[in-house]
Parts: C-alpha cells; sequence; structure tokens
C-alpha cells in the first residue's frame, strides 16, 4: 500500500512541480467530469489524456473527481430527464443523433445513454463555474486556512511524519 | 506569455502511453468477460428468465466469437432450459462493430438441446419490467377466456322460474324505451304538424288555379288581372315555404322511423340473449358439443398456449416495425442505468442482424423425437426496416431414428413495415403431445404420442391461430378419489356428474382436439371443437337430455310471457306511427307539390312566368 501512495506521490512531484491557484482550479473542473458523468466511458479516457498532457493539476482533478462523484450520483435523475429530453423531444437534434449514430467509433461513447448525454451537457455547463470558484477557493485556502495551519504544533508533527507526504499529494 | 514548455507537460507522454496500453491490454483481457455478460444481461432481459453462458471466446483479429455453454431458461419453468447450446460459433463483420452494431453473417450451433434439466433456479427475481409487464398482458388475456364451468346443480332442483327478473331482460327494458320514443316522437310530430297544417294554402292554390283556368280579362279587367296574378304568385311563393317545411319534416321522420325499425331488430337479437341468460341463471348444463369442448378442456388450453402467446409479444417488442428511435434500458452499472435511445434511421447496419444460422440439432436414442434436425435463420434482426427484409426459420427432420416420422415448422416474421405480422406453422408426427389436467371429469388426459400440429398468424393486434392434436393410444387417469357408493348420485350432485362425465370419456383411445383463437390481446375469442366434447353430449343427452329439454321450454315459455306483451307494444307502436307519418306528412306533401306544378302551369300560360 505504501509502495503505492510512494509511487503515485513519486508520479505526481515529477509531474507537478509548480502548482498555480488556476492550474488547480483547472484540475478540479477537469477532474470533475470523473465525478459527474458515468467514469467508464470512452469520453473520460479522453479527459484523462488531457488532464496528463496539459499542465493541469493532477491533484486537482483527482480531488475534483472525489467531490463531485457523489453530486453525479445524486444528480443522476436529473443527468436521466436532460438526456432523454435531448434525445427525444428537441427535434432540431434528431438529425445530429441520426448521423453521429451511424457514424464510426461515436456511437462507442454512449452518447445515445439519457445519463450519458445528460451528464457530459450538465459538465460543460457547469465546468467554467467550477473553474472559476475553484481558483477562488484554492486563492483563499492558501491565503488564510494554509498559512494558519502551517503555524500549528500539529502541522509541523504531521510534516515530520510520513502522513504529510500523503497530504502532500494533494497540495497543490 | 504562457509558453507551449509551460502549457504542456511533456513528460506525461510516456506514463500516459503505458496508462493507456495497459488499459488496452485490461479491456482485451475483460472483452471475453465483457461479451460474455452482455449476452447474459440482454437475453435475460428479452428472455425474462436466467441466460447462462459459460465461456465467450472473442478473436478480433479473425472476427469470431465463439460462445460455450448456452443457457437460456424457460421462462414458464425455470429449472428447466429452452434451449441448451454447447458450442456457438459466429463470424462477425468488423467494420459495423465500430458503429458498436452487432452483425454476424454466419452462425453454426452446435450441440444444440431442448427441455434439459437446470441445476439452478433460472428464474429472475425480480423480472424485469418488461418480462412483468408482458406476463401481465398475457394473464389478463388468458383471463379473458375463462370459461364457466359445467354446471349440473339446476337439475337437481325444480326449475325456478321466479328466478328470472324481468328487471334483468334487455329486450323488455328495449320494447318499453322503443315504446316510450314511438309516442315521444308522436307527440313532438304532431306538434310541428297542427303548426304547418297545409290544407288551407292547398284551398287556396286549388281556388287559384280554376280562376287562372277560367280566365276572361274583359270581365275582371285590368285591376281585377293585375290582382289574379298578384295573388297567384303570392300563394305561389307561400306554397314553396310550406312545401320546404313539409319536405324537411318528412327527412327528418323517415329517419327517426329508421332508427325505431333498428330498435324492434336490436329486440329481436336481445330476446335470444335473454333466453341464454336466463338459462345460464337456471344452471342448466349445455348439450352443445363446442361449448362442452371449450368447457372441458379450455382451462388447460389457455395455460398450453400461453407461452406462444408470450413470445409473439416478446417479439413485437423487441423486433418492433419501422424506423423511429427506440428506447433500451441502459447497461447495468454503479450510477444509474438511465435509457439507450438507438437511432435505426442514422445507420445502415441493424443493431444486432444474424444474415445466416445453421442450426444442427441430432436427438439420440429410441424416442419419439429421436432424429436429426436442421434448422436455417435467415435475416434475425432487432431493425427490420433496416434489414428490409423479414426474418425467415424453417425447421426440417432430416433423418429419423425410429419409424417414419415427419416434422416441419416454419416462421416468417415480417417487422418491416407497421403493422408487423407474424406467421408461424408447425406440424409433427410421433410426437410427444401434451397431458391435460381435467378437473371438471376429475381426470387427467395423457395423449401420448402423436399428431400436432399449430398455425398462427398475427398481423398488427389482431391474431388468428389453430393447434390441433390427434391421438390414437390415449390414457385417462383419475386425479382425485373415485367416488364412493355410499355417496349421494341423485341427478345434478357431485357425485353424479363426475361418474357421468368419467364413464363418458374414460372409455376414449383416441382423441381429437382442435382449437382456433382468434381476435386481439382485449378481446379474444376461443373455439373448441373435441370428439371428447361429443362423447359427453351424447352421455348428457341420453342421461338428462328430457330434463333439460323440459326446463328450457318453461323458461323459454317463461320469457315469452315476460318480454312478449311489451314487444307487441313496441311492435304496433313503431308500425302505427309509420302508418301516420306517412298519411299526415306524405300524403299533404305530394298535394302540395301537386297544386304547386298546376298553378305554375297556369301562370306560365299567361306568360307571367319564365
Amino acid at each position: 500500500m505504501l509502495t503505492l501512495v510512494k509511487l503515485i506521490q513519486s508520479l505526481f512531484k515529477a509531474l507537478n512541480s509548480e502548482g498555480t491557484p488556476g492550474q488547480v482550479a483547472a484540475g478540479i473542473a477537469l477532474g470533475s467530469i470523473f465525478g459527474l458523468t458515468p467514469l467508464l466511458s470512452l469520453h473520460n479516457l479522453l479527459m484523462l489524456g488531457v488532464i496528463f498532457v496539459f499542465s493541469v493539476s493532477i491533484p486537482g482533478a483527482i480531488i475534483g473527481s472525489l467531490v463531485f462523484a457523489p453530486v453525479g450520483f445524486a444528480l443522476d435523475p436529473v443527468f436521466d430527464a436532460l438526456g432523454g429530453y435531448l434525445l427525444l423531444d428537441v427535434s432540431v437534434l434528431s438529425p445530429v443523433w441520426h448521423t453521429i449514430y451511424g457514424t464510426p467509433v461515436i456511437p462507442l461513447t454512449s452518447f445515445n445513454n439519457t445519463v450519458l448525454l445528460g451528464s457530459v451537457v450538465a459538465w460543460f455547463a457547469l465546468v467554467w463555474p467550477i473553474y472559476f470558484a475553484a481558483r477562488y477557493g484554492v486563492r483563499r485556502y492558501r491565503e488564510t486556512i494554509y498559512e494558519r495551519i502551517q503555524r500549528t504544533k500539529a502541522y509541523h508533527f504531521v510534516k515530520a511524519s510520513k502522513a504529510y507526504n500523503v497530504y502532500r499529494m494533494f497540495r497543490p | 506569455m504562457i509558453t507551449a514548455k509551460q502549457l504542456f507537460r511533456w513528460k506525461a507522454i510516456v506514463p500516459l502511453t503505458m496508462l493507456l496500453l495497459l488499459i488496452g491490454v485490461v479491456w482485451v483481457l475483460l472483452l471475453d468477460r465483457l461479451v460474455e455478460r452482455s449476452i447474459e444481461s440482454y437475453g435475460t432481459t428479452v428472455v425474462g428468465a436466467r441466460v447462462d453462458l459459460e465461456s465467450a471466446d472473442v478473436r478480433v483479429r479473425e472476427g469470431v466469437v465463439v460462445l460455450r455453454g448456452l443457457q437460456v431458461t424457460n421462462p414458464d419453468k425455470p429449472m428447466t432450459n429452452l434451449i441448451q447450446a454447447d458450442e456457438i460459433v459466429a463470424d462477425v463483420a468488423m467494420r459495423p462493430l465500430l458503429e458498436k452494431k452487432l452483425v454476424v453473417d454466419t452462425m453454426a450451433f452446435r450441440g444444440v438441446r431442448f427441455g434439459t434439466a437446470r441445476e439452478t433456479s433460472g428464474a429472475v427475481d425480480p423480472p424485469s419490467e418488461t418480462s412483468r409487464e408482458l406476463r401481465a398482458m398475457i394473464d389478463q388475456w388468458a383471463g379473458l377466456l375463462q370459461n364457466p364451468a359445467l354446471q349440473f346443480s339446476g337439475l337437481a332442483s325444480a326449475v325456478d322460474i321466479d328466478a328470472v327478473s324481468p328487471d334483468s331482460l334487455r329486450s323488455l327494458q328495449l320494447a318499453r324505451g322503443t315504446t316510450a320514443r314511438a309516442d315521444s316522437l308522436r307527440a313532438a310530430w304532431e306538434a310541428q304538424l297542427a303548426a304547418l297544417d297545409p290544407r288551407d294554402d292547398i284551398d287556396t292554390a286549388r281556388a287559384l288555379v280554376s280562376q287562372l283556368r277560367n280566365f276572361n280579362p274583359l270581365r275582371l279587367g285590368p285591376t281585377g288581372v293585375a290582382n289574379l296574378i298578384s295573388n297567384s304568385r303570392s300563394t305561389l311563393n307561400g306554397l314553396g315555404s310550406v312545401r320546404s317545411s313539409l319536405a324537411a319534416m318528412d327527412t327528418t321522420t323517415r329517419a327517426g322511423m329508421t332508427q325505431l325499425r333498428g330498435s324492434l331488430d336490436q329486440i329481436a337479437t336481445a330476446q335470444g340473449a335473454d333466453l341464454a341468460y336466463a338459462r345460464g341463471l337456471l344452471q342448466l348444463p349445455t348439450l352443445d358439443s363446442p361449448s362442452l369442448s371449450t368447457s372441458v378442456f379450455g382451462d388447460a388450453v389457455v395455460q398450453w398456449f400461453k407461452p406462444v402467446m408470450y413470445w409473439t409479444q416478446v417479439v413485437e417488442r423487441f423486433v418492433p416495425p419501422g424506423l423511429n428511435p427506440r428506447r433500451h434500458p441502459g447497461a447495468k452499472r454503479a450510477r444509474r442505468e438511465g435509457t439507450d435511445v438507438s437511432f435505426p434511421g442514422g445507420s445502415p447496419y441493424p443493431r444486432f442482424l444474424l444474415r445466416h444460422g445453421e442450426v444442427d440439432v441430432v436427438i439420440g436414442g429410441e424416442g419419439a423425437a429421436a432424429g436429426a434436425y436442421a434448422a436455417l435463420v435467415q435475416g434475425l434482426t432487432t431493425d427490420p426496416a433496416v434489414y428490409g427484409a423479414p426474418t425467415v426459420v424453417r425447421v426440417g427432420r432430416e433423418g429419423a431414428a425410429t419409424g417414419p416420422r415427419s416434422l416441419r415448422a416454419s416462421a416468417i416474421l415480417d417487422h418491416v413495415n407497421a403493422p408487423s405480422s407474424d406467421t408461424l406453422s408447425f406440424a409433427g408426427t410421433g410426437l410427444g403431445l401434451p397431458t391435460f389436467e381435467l378437473p371438471m371429469v376429475n381426470g387427467r388426459l395423457i395423449l401420448g404420442q402423436g399428431t400436432a400440429q399449430l398455425d398462427l398468424a398475427r398481423s398488427g393486434n389482431r391474431m388468428a391461430a389453430s393447434v390441433g392434436w390427434t391421438a390414437n393410444a390415449v390414457t385417462w387417469q383419475r386425479i382425485g378419489a373415485e367416488a364412493q357408493p355410499t355417496q349421494d348420485r341423485t341427478i345434478g350432485s357431485r357425485a353424479w356428474a363426475e361418474a357421468l362425465l368419467w364413464d363418458a370419456v374414460s372409455g376414449l383411445r383416441s382423441v381429437q382436439i382442435d382449437v382456433a383463437f382468434e381476435g386481439t390481446l382485449s378481446d379474444p375469442r376461443m373455439t373448441i371443437r373435441s370428439n371428447v366434447g361429443d362423447a359427453i353430449a351424447g352421455a348428457l343427452r341420453a342421461a338428462i337430455g328430457q330434463e333439460i329439454q323440459r326446463a328450457e321450454q318453461r323458461l323459454q315459455e317463461e320469457v315469452t310471457r315476460l318480454v312478449s306483451g311489451e314487444v307487441v307494444r313496441a311492435v304496433s307502436a313503431v308500425q302505427a306511427l309509420g302508418a301516420d307519418v306517412a298519411e299526415r306528412v306524405g300524403i299533404p306533401l305530394e298535394q302540395v307539390e301537386r297544386v304547386e306544378a298546376e298553378l305554375r302551369e297556369e301562370l306560365r300560360k299567361l306568360g307571367r312566368l319564365p
């Protein structure tokens, strides 16, 4: 277990040497797609590549996916209704669905599933609000909470322990 | 300004590639299991009972899928498999897979067996929504075909004429209603006729016609001539108005009379129904052979036919005609499954298509079914409108192990356009036939081996089917205790009825049962003809024919007595009204038309009309 933690930690250290609030917020916003939409989907594989290749915070993406996973579960009925509406009730979109249904590879994304389509559309609508809110939150965290935590005895104690290494994984 | 170095994480390319490779390897390793679970899951949804697969072997490069150990549970018998196949080899087209469509060019089944026992129950708990819905529909259909049991209790007691209440006789109510309506129409028409009385207009017109015929301008003078012509024109206009009103009334009264005559026809029909209803109240058994056959075999036959109905509905539900978007339950996952919507018109490939399938079945042993069979399936698909041709299934027996036997079966499922239609035909000799539990005769009919035939044609929501069984060495078994000699065996008692029916049928060694279903799910009809019904009818006629005839005659007399007076009144009221209407509307109308024509003619002679 510890080896796995260290492996992940070293991977993050190597990949995330710098972490501005914007990068962390971008990581959270992009990572939220893993929580909001059904995880085992082709679009999430694509998003994984984007997160890896672009210099956004990977710990941020993990936080985003963890925070938004329960939100995704809770909003599934809304996604279901939204996807159903888009797929069946919006006649303007009907030719689009018919065309891409017969286009190679695209049907493998399961775009024609009501929950998946609804959640992806919702994520597109939410990605910028999530980004700005996260950027504001990270800034406030670093200016206030993180400064105060650094001055506590518990912080110094934890910092000296291995647990701090784990914590650093999630620090920007 | 952000540079490319800052924007991209070049160091991640290698780990990312490795991760993608890892995912690819895991996917390939799990592909077999994925296919296996997909088939099990979708199959279970369609069948309504468990579909198990031992293993799936997907050879992507060869485009071949090998399925082993397929077991499809019979939804009506969860401990029995509908079909079991040792190995299925499918030659899959690769291009459609990129569109998530499964097009199988050829498929071969090996080691196919039917009706094999299962080690564990294949029931699905809870059953899928579709399965529940379809079963509820079929149960409702079966409920509509429930047959009244044969009634003998009425024979035990004297015919109770008082049981026939006049209020429950529909013909009586109809007759009363018809009389009342005739009276009401008469009153309304009389009021209209009184207001419209044309006699004065006719007399005035006749007088003017006479004056015009004897017209002498010298004697009348210029003023008299002008007055005569003016009066004639004014009367002509008045006659036109009266004629229009009479003609309108004539049309109304004719329509009213047509309705009343229709009511008389309804009364005649209702009288027959009333007699049948009254007969039912007295609980007398019918002596009609088809009715007896339906009473004896109805429930058992409906139970036997339920799976056929279930499968026709499954086909209709999962293979709808047309190109409209379709909804299917999404794949099972931790999150909500949602609904998968398919758009058949958007792709040249159906979601699933089996172009050509061959099944070779060899049933060993010396039994009736032993032999080699070959089945051919063509164009089995979920989207017939995309494939553009019906599904064809043919089954034949290639060689029999014992005796001259034959079997042929074919099905054509044409769901290309709405309304969809299915035809199914099956005939075989030397087959194991069903066993029927017949509580009415307190016995079990084991048909044993014989000839079976099934023909079914469904178009839209209408269905017609015929089923026939012929067996020449049947066995009868008691299913309850035989009536004791000490039991009450008076006419109409249960023991008497059971003994009578058992004696009538248990000696039969050859049995023929012909069943016909028709109608819709919500309005089904079933007719059964059988020599068993004939035998029971014969026995009943011999034993109680005279009692039944006497009881029926008394009943008919009573119903006629209750109804006839009112029916005669209704018929008289309608006939009198008809005659009255002809006299009071038809004749005046004729007179008005005649005098109007005469007046017009005289005026024309004077040159005052074109």
